[in-house]
C-alpha cells in the first residue's frame, strides 16, 4: 500500500446543489527567495521515497539573437556536459544512483529536471547548482563541438527523417514574420547551430543563467528544513547578475488575409493545416478555445469529425488545438484528405463548420460535456511528483502565482456558450493553409 | 509578470552582496554525501475473485479521485489467422464504435458525460479494455465498460471507415523510416508468424465483422480475462461493482497454444538493406534471437550485461555513437522476451554518411566486450544503481505494480518475480555478466537491418565485406 499519510494534492469537492458542483484543487507548498534572487518552491509528497528538483530559467529560443537560432537548445545539451567541480559527464553520477534526468527547451523557457531518491537531494542540488554557477570553467570547443553534431542529428531525427516533420518549420515561419521571436522553431537551422562559437555559449550563459533569472521547484519525499538548509548551502551563495529582460510581451501579430502554402514532401497523404493566431497562454480567450478544440474534434461525438469523417468521409481524421505560448499562441486545425478525395473539399467543410458555429454557436450540452472532463484532466495531469514540480514552476514563472492551479481549473470551469461565441471571432479570415503533398516517388523500394 | 516587481531591488546590489569578496569554491568539488536512505515498501495488491471465476487485482492509491480498471485478456494478435492478420486489433478497436443502444458517438458521449476514458486495443501478446475515471463515477462508468465489451454490435459502416483508415495508416507506415524499421525487423526477427506478421491491405479486405463477432466470442472469454483497478478505490467497494457486471458473463475458455517457435538466426552477420532515398538519416537495428528466457539461470546476467552495453544514456554505445562521435541523437540497447525466447537488439538513427561507420562501431563494441574491453566492477554498479535507485518511483502509480503482475500471468513468470526482483540484480555479479555476453551476445549471426538511402550509403556498406540482402519495405526479398 502506498503511504496514505500525507496527500500532496488536497483536493475538496463543493457540492453547491447537484446541477453546479464547483470542484477545487489545490497543491500545497511553500515558497520564498534566495537573497541572490532565486526562486524556492517546496511541496511535500510523501507517497513513494523519491524527490523530484526542476528548475526553469527564464529564457527560451524566443529570446535567441539573430543568427543563432537553435541555440537556447544546443546550450541545455551542454549543460549536460560538467562544470567546474563535476566536470564529466553529467548523467554519470546522476544514473548510477537511480536518478531520472533531463531537459527541456520551447520558445519560452528551458527547464532541467532529475528525480532521485530522497536520500541523494543534497547530489541533485549540488549538481544543479554547479552548472548554474560554474558551467564555463568546464567548458570546451570538443564539447561544443560534439554537441552541434548531437543536436544537427536530433533535428534530422524529429523533423527531417519523419512524414510531416517540417510541418511546425513552414506553420511558425508563416505565422510569425522575419525578426519575430517565434519566427523560427525551437530546434534551429543547421547553419546557425554549427555556427555557434564558445563566445556565444559565454555570452548567453552570463546574460541568462543567474540565480536571479531561475526558479527552483522541489517536489516529492523530503525534510522541508532539511531542504531550506542545502538549498542555501549550494545556491545561495552563486552570485546575482545584472536582472535579465526575456521578451514577455510584443505587439500582436496580424494576419489580414489568408496565407496558402502548397509544400511536397516525402509523405503518404495530403494534409492540411489551418492556423490563426489566437491569445496569449493564461489571457482571455484561451481557456474557451481550447474547449472549442474539445467541441471540435474530442471523440466520435464531435463536430469535426461528424461532418469530414462519419458524414463525408472527406477526411480520415480531424483535430484541433491550440499551441499555447507566453507571447501569442496560436489555433490549429488539422485533417488528412481520405483517398481520392481533394484537400480544398476539406478545408470547405471545416469552413462550413466554424461558419455554423459562428452563426449559431455551441450547445450548453456541449460546454457542459467538456467541462467535466477538464475537471479530471487536471488530476490526470498531476499524478507524479514530475509533473507537479513542474506545474509549480510553470505557473510560478508564467504567472507570477505559484498557486495558480485552483484559479486555472476555475477559467476552465467558467467557459460558456457565449465566451465560446466571442473567441470564436480569433478565428478569421486572416489564417495560414498549410497542405503537404506526397511526391511522385516518396515510397521506399 | 511577478517577476517584474519581485527581483529589481537586487539590481540596486550590482552582483548581490556575497559577490563582493572572491570566493573560495573548493568545497564544491566534493559530491556530497547522502542523506539516511528512507524506506521503500513495495505496494501490495489485494485480490479477490468474481463468482464465475475471474480474479480482481487490486491496489489503492489515494491521491487523485480517480480509479483505472482494465480488463486484460491473455489473448492477441499471436491467436488470429495469419490470413487476417490484423484482426484481433480491429476486433477490439471496434467495440468501442457500437454497443448495446450506444452507437460510436454514443459511446463517446456517454464517457464525456462521466468524465471516463474507455480504450480498447490488441497487441502481439494481450488484449484489454480499460477505463479511467472520476471515482465518483465508477459505477455508471462500469455499466458503460461492460457494455462495451459484452454488447458489442460491430456494424458493417463502422468496419467499412475503420477499414479505410488502417488502410491509409498503412501507407503512413510505409514512409516512416522508423516504422519500416520496426516492421521489417520482426519479420527478420519472428518469421511469417506472430510478430513478424505483416499486416497488408488485402488482410484487412478479407476481415468481415462475422470473423470479428467470432473472434471476440472465442478469445475474450471470461476464463482468459483478468481485472486489474487502481487507485481511489478498495477491494471492498469495487468487488461488488465488479461482480454485478462481469459474474454473469460466460464463455468457453480459449485453450489455443501460444506461440513459441522462434526463427533462426542467420548463419553469418548479414546486412539486410531498405532503401529510403533521399532520407537523411540511416535507421539501424543490429539484433539476434537469444535461447535463453527470463525463466533461464543466466537471464539477469545477460539482462545487466546489456545494461552495460547500451541500456541506459550512460551506457558504453551511447557514450561512443553519441557522446564521442556525434553521428547521433541516440543509441540504446535491450533484451527482452516474449511468449517466445529472448531477443537482443541495439537500435538508433545516425547521420546517413556515417552509417558503414556506425556499424563497424556497434560491431567492435559488441566484440571488445567480449575480447580487450571486458565490463567493470563499475559498470555494473553504474547499472545496478541505475536501475535499483530509481525502482520507488515507477510504483507511485498504481499502475506500474498492475502491469507488472499481469505481465507474471500472461508470461508465466515465477510468482516472486515481483518481490525478488530487486535480490536479482544484486545478485549479478561481474563474472556473471560477463558469461552471460560471452555466450549470449556475439558478432556471428548478427542481423544489421539499415533503412537509409541506397544511393549514398551502399558503397561504405560493401566495404564492411559482409553479406549484403537487398529487401522492400515489408521485408520482401528483392
Amino acid at each position: 500500500m502506498l503511504s496514505h499519510a500525507l496527500m500532496a494534492l488536497s483536493l475538496t469537492a463543493f457540492a453547491g446543489d447537484d446541477t453546479a458542483e464547483t470542484p477545487s484543487i489545490s497543491i500545497p507548498f511553500e515558497e520564498y527567495d534566495l537573497d541572490n534572487g532565486m526562486h524556492v518552491i517546496l511541496s511535500e509528497d510523501h507517497s513513494v521515497p523519491f524527490v523530484q528538483v526542476n528548475i526553469w530559467y527564464r529564457v527560451g529560443a524566443k529570446d535567441e539573437i539573430d543568427g543563432r537560432s537553435g541555440f537556447a537548445h544546443l546550450f541545455e545539451h551542454l549543460m549536460f556536459q560538467g562544470s567546474q567541480h563535476m566536470d564529466g559527464e553529467y548523467f554519470g553520477p546522476l544514473q548510477r544512483i537511480g536518478a531520472m534526468i533531463n531537459g527541456t527547451t520551447n520558445m519560452d523557457r528551458t527547464n532541467y529536471f532529475e528525480g532521485v531518491p530522497s536520500e541523494q537531494l543534497p547530489l541533485a542540488l549540488w549538481i544543479e547548482a554547479d552548472r548554474m554557477g560554474f558551467l564555463l570553467p568546464a567548458l570546451t570547443q570538443e564539447k561544443l563541438d560534439n554537441q552541434k553534431l548531437v543536436v544537427r542529428n536530433e533535428r534530422r531525427q524529429s523533423y527531417e527523417n519523419r512524414p510531416y516533420g517540417m510541418t511546425w518549420w513552414w506553420l511558425f515561419e508563416n505565422l510569425y514574420p522575419q525578426g519575430h521571436p517565434y519566427h523560427i522553431p525551437t530546434i534551429g537551422k543547421h547553419e546557425d547551430i554549427d555556427a555557434a562559437s564558445l563566445e556565444d555559449v559565454k555570452a548567453f550563459f552570463t546574460q541568462w543563467y543567474l540565480p536571479n533569472n531561475a526558479s527552483l521547484s522541489i517536489s516529492g519525499d523530503f525534510d522541508p528544513a532539511e531542504a531550506k538548509a542545502l538549498t542555501e548551502k549550494y545556491f545561495g551563495s552563486l552570485a546575482a547578475g545584472p536582472q535579465p529582460s526575456p521578451i514577455l510581451d510584443i505587439a500582436p501579430t496580424v494576419l489580414t488575409e489568408e496565407k496558402v502554402i502548397r509544400k511536397t514532401d516525402d509523405v503518404p497523404h495530403h494534409k492540411v493545416w489551418l492556423a490563426w493566431h489566437s491569445p496569449a497562454v493564461y489571457k482571455t480567450g484561451d481557456a474557451d478555445l481550447d474547449t472549442l478544440s474539445s467541441i471540435l474534434t474530442a471523440g466520435k461525438d464531435s463536430r469535426l469529425y461528424r461532418a469530414l469523417v462519419e458524414e463525408t468521409q472527406l477526411a480520415q481524421d480531424v483535430e484541433a488545438y491550440q499551441v499555447s505560448m507566453l507571447l501569442g499562441s496560436f489555433y490549429v486545425i488539422e485533417a488528412t484528405a481520405s483517398e481520392g478525395k481533394n484537400p480544398d473539399d476539406v478545408v470547405a467543410a471545416i469552413d462550413k463548420v466554424i461558419a455554423d458555429l459562428k452563426a449559431e454557436g455551441v450547445t450548453e450540452e456541449e460546454v457542459g460535456l467538456a467541462k467535466t472532463n477538464w475537471e479530471a484532466s487536471f488530476y490526470r495531469r498531476m499524478r507524479t511528483i514530475s509533473s507537479k514540480a513542474n506545474q509549480l514552476n510553470q505557473y510560478h514563472v508564467q504567472t507570477g502565482n505559484t498557486d495558480f492551479i485552483a484559479t486555472d481549473l476555475a477559467r476552465f470551469m467558467s467557459v460558456s456558450p457565449q465566451g465560446i461565441s466571442a473567441a470564436l471571432k480569433h478565428l478569421g479570415e486572416g489564417r495560414i493553409q498549410l497542405h503537404i503533398g506526397p511526391q511522385a516517388t516518396t515510397e521506399a523500394k | 509578470m511577478r517577476t517584474s516587481y519581485l527581483l529589481p531591488f537586487l539590481m540596486a546590489f550590482g552582483c548581490g552582496p556575497k559577490s563582493t569578496a572572491p570566493t573560495d569554491t573548493s568545497w564544491r568539488a566534493t559530491q556530497p554525501a547522502p542523506l539516511p536512505p528512507r524506506a521503500f515498501n513495495l505496494p501490495e495488491a489485494q485480490s479477490g475473485q468474481l463468482s464465475n471465476g475471474i480474479a480482481v487485482f487490486v491496489v489503492e492509491n489515494h491521491e487523485m479521485p480517480l480509479v483505472n480498471v482494465r480488463v486484460a485478456f491473455d489473448q492477441g494478435g499471436w491467436a488470429e489467422d495469419p490470413a487476417h492478420t490484423g484482426l484481433a486489433s480491429v476486433t477490439l478497436d471496434m467495440l468501442n464504435e457500437g454497443a448495446g443502444d450506444y452507437d460510436a458517438a454514443g459511446i463517446s458521449k456517454a464517457q464525456k458525460a462521466l468524465a471516463a476514458n474507455i480504450s480498447c486495443g490488441a497487441g502481439d501478446d494481450t488484449s484489454s479494455v480499460s477505463l479511467d475515471v472520476l471515482a465518483k463515477n465508477l459505477a455508471p462508468a462500469l455499466d458503460l465498460l461492460a457494455t462495451v465489451l459484452l454488447q458489442p454490435t460491430f456494424e458493417q459502416d463502422d468496419w467499412d471507415l475503420m477499414m479505410m483508415d488502417r488502410i491509409a495508416s498503412l501507407a503512413s507506415a510505409r514512409n516512416n523510416p522508423r516504422s519500416i524499421a520496426a516492421r521489417v525487423a520482426g519479420k527478420l526477427q519472428y518469421g511469417d508468424a506472430y510478430k513478424g506478421l505483416i499486416r497488408t491491405e488485402e488482410a484487412y479486405e478479407s476481415v468481415s465483422t462475422d470473423m470479428m463477432r467470432t473472434w471476440w466470442s472465442t478469445h475474450l472469454s471470461p476464463g482468459n480475462a483478468r481485472i486489474y483497478v487502481g487507485g481511489d478505490t478498495n477491494l471492498e467497494t469495487v468487488l461488488p461493482l465488479l461482480e454485478a457486471r462481469f459474474s454473469t458473463w460466460t464463455g468457453e475458455t480459449s485453450t489455443q497454444s501460444k506461440p513459441s517457435d522462434v526463427a533462426a538466426n542467420v548463419s553469418e552477420t548479414t546486412i539486410f538493406l531498405v532503401d529510403k532515398p533521399g532520407a537523411p538519416q540511416s535507421v539501424l537495428k543490429v539484433f539476434r534471437r537469444l535461447d535463453i528466457t527470463p525463466s533461464s539461470p543466466d537471464w539477469f546476467d545477460a539482462y545487466m550485461a546489456n545494461m552495460m552495453f547500451g541500456g541506459m544514456f550512460s551506457a558504453r554505445i551511447n557514450l561512443n555513437l553519441r557522446e564521442d562521435k556525434g553521428w547521433t541523437y541516440g543509441a540504446r540497447s535491450s533484451i527482452r522476451s516474449d511468449y517466445t525466447q529472448g531477443l537482443w537488439s541495439t537500435s538508433t538513427s545516425v547521420k546517413t554518411d556515417t552509417t558503414a561507420d556506425a556499424i563497424s562501431e556497434i560491431l567492435r563494441e559488441v566484440a571488445e566486450a567480449k575480447t580487450t574491453r571486458n565490463f567493470s566492477e563499475s559498470e555494473l554498479t553504474n547499472a545496478a544503481g541505475y536501475l535499483l535507485g530509481s525502482r520507488p518511483v515507477r510504483y507511485e502509480n498504481a499502475g506500474t505494480l498492475l502491469s507488472e503482475l499481469q505481465s507474471n500471468w500472461v508470461y508465466d513468470r515465477p510468482e516472486n518475480w515481483i518481490t525478488s526482483y530487486a535480490d536479482n540484480i544484486r545478485a549479478v555479479t561481474l563474472e556473471g555478466a560477463q558469461a552471460a555476453w560471452n555466450e549470449h551476445i556475439n558478432t556471428a549471426e548478427m542481423s544489421i537491418l539499415v533503412v537509409g538511402d541506397k544511393a549514398t550509403i551502399i558503397e561504405g556498406l560493401e566495404a564492411l565485406d559482409l553479406p549484403i540482402t537487398h529487401l522492400d519495405f515489408n521485408g520482401a526479398a528483392k
